[in-house]
């Protein structure tokens, strides 16, 4: 792994480099152990009658679980650590190279940026630090960098922006031929930069309600010269964009963030900013298995994410049909090669891609639109 | 205050142990070693940067004794440290949960 160079102090790149080493640690050796310890105990379980087929059964396994207690108190505190050490953390340490942080925000160009003055957060976004970032994304105007940075130690065995490309092939497999694109919870462009780069006859729109990642993901679309971008501050229950301007739809990593009377409201926008015909992939998570389930449950309580796992007990495909979708399909994403493959022992995130189209009204059978 | 008393409130840090002490030296052991690894990394460079200049006479290094500014960057350190380590032991969160 090359040193990390996010601050000028070294002393404080070692610091983070310690935690993505323990992350790697928790994810490479910590979290197998615990998985041998599931089957061993689910084993002897079953052969006292009891059957495992739900979270619930999963957490009664691992109630007197030394393992699962470790397991979880470092998946909390890496994370806590990496954000609020006051030695070294993310918050205090951006806050104290200051100039730093503003000259790498300085490059966003104001004809990309659209942050609307008096923009309101959604209390549901104000009322939670979600992955534990202290004033959450919005508050403090480096947030976004925080973000980045946080987000380096998040996928240990990934290389950096591997599982953004994947996501655009991914797109390219359902349709290439894209003249406007909509990224909603774009953050701080993560995925917006490689849909712009991929698709260059395309025009990106990425939204968010983050004025802190928007003027982030801004500055590095202009300093990656990439000019069929913009960014623009909205909610993507209602982003105010005109209906049927978009023929694809994306986001990464949003829904999961979301209530569930507020995913429901997002399907529906993404269904009106559509055109018939256009298709919808929004990246997340699903768990059918019930020891991941309970993983993910656990993992949002742990990782200050409340609505992780009402999103995992949401029944995606019917909320997608009720928002007006067609061809529905819900497939496991790679973010890297072999990720997905049973034998893989480490810990990830369950990635799933929904995938889905606007009925196109103009050519469809009424019978074709189950 | 006996070992199992919570912090009460909203503020209480997430336990996943039965007794919450755990918890907090969990916390302290956790930022000792990322103290250790910090100063180890400080030091390899440090002396490599010294010896790549000739500069550097390892056996030297146990007869030093800080002085002035050097003693006064130490005490300031040695604070900061004692801070990060110790601050695990109240159970505290440290952003909204």
């Amino acid at each position: 792994m090359a040193a990390l160079t996010l601050f000028r102090s070294r002393e404080a790149n070692a610091f983070q480099e310690f935690i993505m080493e323990a992350r790697t640690w928790w994810a490479t050796e910590l979290f197998p152990r615990l998985r041998e310890e599931y089957e061993l105990r689910k084993r002897l379980a079953e052969q006292e009658g009891r059957q495992v087929r739900t979270a619930e059964d999963v957490a009664q396994l691992f109630e007197r679980s030394t393992t699962y207690a470790y397991f979880c108190w470092l998946e909390r505190h890496v994370q806590k650590s990496k954000y609020s050490s006051s030695r070294w953390g993310l918050v205090a340490q951006l806050a104290r190279e200051p100039d730093r942080a503003a000259g790498r925000l300085a490059a966003a160009q104001s004809g990309t940026l659209e942050v609307k003055d008096g923009f309101k957060v959604p209390e549901y976004y104000a009322a939670h630090d979600i992955h534990q970032h202290p004033g959450n994304l919005h508050a403090d105007p480096f947030a976004g960098l925080v973000y980045e940075a946080s987000a380096l130690s998040i996928h240990p065995a990934t290389r950096r922006n591997e599982l953004h490309e994947r996501f655009v092939e991914v797109v390219r497999r359902e349709r290439a031929d894209l003249r406007k694109v909509l990224d909603m919870g774009c953050g701080f462009g993560k995925s917006a930069v490689p849909l712009a780069r991929a698709f260059p006859q395309a025009e990106v729109v990425g939204v968010d309600v983050s004025a802190p990642c928007l003027k982030l993901a801004a500055a590095d679309a202009a300093a990656a010269k990439v000019p069929n971008l913009r960014f623009c501050q909205a909610d993507a229950r209602h982003t105010g964009l005109a209906p049927g301007s978009f023929d694809l739809v994306t986001s990464t990593m949003l829904l999961h963030e979301l209530p569930g009377e507020a995913v429901e409201a997002t399907l529906a926008e993404t269904n009106r900013l559509l055109a018939p015909g256009g298709i919808s992939i929004h990246l997340d998570f699903r768990a059918d298995d019930p020891f991941w389930q309970f993983i993910m449950y656990g993992h949002g309580v742990r990782n200050n994410e409340p609505f992780l796992e009402p999103l995992l007990r949401m029944d995606l495909a019917q909320a997608y049909r009720k928002a007006g979708f067609e061809a529905v399909r819900i497939e496991p994403f790679a973010e890297r090669e072999g990720a997905t493959d049973p034998s893989n022992p480490f810990w990830r995130f369950p990635w799933a891609a929904i995938i889905a189209r606007k009925p196109d009204l103009r050519t469809a059978n009424p019978g074709d639109l189950q | 205050m006996n070992s199992t008393d919570p912090v009460v409130g909203p503020q209480a840090e997430q336990t996943f142990f039965a007794d919450p002490a755990l918890d907090r030296l969990l916390g302290m052991v956790f930022s000792l070693t990322a103290e250790v690894q910090v100063l180890r990394d400080r030091l390899a460079l440090l002396e490599a940067a010294l010896a790549e200049r000739g500069a550097l006479d390892p056996a030297k290094l146990d007869s030093l004794v800080p002085e002035g500014a050097l003693a006064s960057q130490l005490a300031a350190s040695r604070s900061a440290m004692v801070r990060h380590v110790l601050e695990g032991l109240p159970g505290r969160l440290a952003s909204k949960s």
